[in-house]
């Protein structure tokens, strides 16, 4: 009985018309499951796959990116023997900090090391404190190479070592190219807008911030 | 009034009046260092720490009317200072070394600015802080050699030299 009105259907209106009905159904189930998704989503873009762990610029150990859970979180990628880009960069970043000032309060910014075998927390402090960085909500974060390495595969981080040249003293000297995005995370751990870090507009990313939930 | 004590009074008052016109029809003096044709304007550097790098910007410009060429540059901030070029590749952002001599053509400079070309200070001496100073001196086929000293400042607030 209940198969009924499906039989007249299609007894009335052909194989077409009810291929159509069968898409149509099929469409508004796909529309529904992407509705749930965003729903349950929100408009993230990434993660992280896991969690790793870390160490600021201070010597304390940081589990990244769950230590910053609950918090707003701008990443950013840097390395201290970078001459130009990553400088331009963090500068741009101190920028947006201080436009939030009174209003950032829960908002942590962090900066993670492309070159974890150079960059030790003595580097990483020492390239804060030339800048005049506060580095209370600021962190400077290294680690282990695999570690870190595994972090900026898993962050889709596109780097490759160049200019790779042995000064006098036998000392191998080397710079990276890199990508220079700028992460917004929300306070879920989810990756919700990336800029670019050479042409960073201030306002833009303070909105963004700002505007997350 | 006889002749001496007016030629005093002459002199008491013409004297500074052509120091005056002297000086307001002296050739204006370029801002920045110049020698022949180059001059070198807005020199501001980056801090850096012992032992790694720096980056200095500011514009080079040949007013002459003959190429010029940048052959070395020395400091004694730094064992080694290259001109790069950062240039966006395959998703990258590379930084490629200018080939020696650079050469500025007549009327043309060599403008650099953050994220962009830039003189690079390798294997930093000691540490380079907001507010030290850095003498380069630049020699250049036809102008010669030429020193420059400037501060260490940030792209928001760049050092006035």
């Amino acid at each position: 009985m209940s198969k009924q009105p499906l039989q007249v259907l299609l007894m009335n209106n052909g194989p077409g018309r009810s291929r159509n009905v069968w898409e149509s159904t099929l469409a508004a189930l796909l529309l529904l499951l992407t509705a749930i998704l965003f729903w349950g989503c929100g408009n993230a873009v990434g993660q992280a796959s896991r969690s790793y762990q870390l160490t600021d610029e201070h010597g304390r150990a940081v589990t990244f990116p769950n230590d910053y859970r609950g918090r707003k979180l701008v990443v950013s990628y840097i390395y201290t023997h970078c001459p130009d880009v990553c400088i331009v960069t963090t500068t741009a970043i101190e920028k947006v900090r201080k436009q939030l000032a009174g209003k950032g309060d829960d908002v942590s910014f962090v900066s993670i090391t492309l070159d974890p075998r150079r960059d030790d927390t003595t580097a990483l402090r020492q390239y804060a404190e030339l800048r005049g960085i506060d580095t209370q909500n600021w962190h400077f974060l290294t680690g282990a190479e695999s570690t870190v390495d595994s972090l900026l595969d898993d962050m889709g981080l596109v780097r490759r070592r160049s200019f790779i040249e042995q000064n006098e003293s036998g000392r191998e000297t080397y710079f990276i190219d890199h990508d220079d995005p700028v992460v917004l995370w929300d306070r879920e751990g989810a990756i919700r807008d990336r800029f670019k870090g050479t042409t960073l507009n201030s306002d833009d990313v303070a909105q963004a911030i700002h505007e997350l939930p | 009034m006889n002749f001496r004590s007016q030629l005093a009074r002459s002199l008491r008052l013409g004297l500074p009046l052509l120091a005056l016109l002297a000086a307001c029809g002296a050739p204006e003096q370029p801002q920045g260092h110049r020698s022949g044709g180059i001059t070198i304007t807005g020199m501001w550097g980056t801090p850096g720490i012992n032992g790694r790098v720096s980056a200095a910007y500011g514009t080079i410009a040949n007013h002459g009317t003959e190429p010029d060429s940048l052959i070395a540059i020395s400091s004694p901030a730094a064992p080694l200072i290259e001109v790069h070029q950062m240039v966006e590749q395959e998703g990258m952002l590379r930084m490629r070394g200018m080939k020696w001599p650079v050469v500025i053509a007549p009327g043309d400079s060599l403008a650099m600015a953050p994220g962009g070309t830039h003189l690079m200070l390798m294997e930093l001496h000691q540490s380079l802080q907001l507010g030290d100073s850095v003498t380069l001196r630049l020699s250049f086929a036809s102008a010669g050699q030429r020193e420059v000293r400037f501060q260490i400042g940030n792209q928001q607030n760049k050092p006035q030299n």
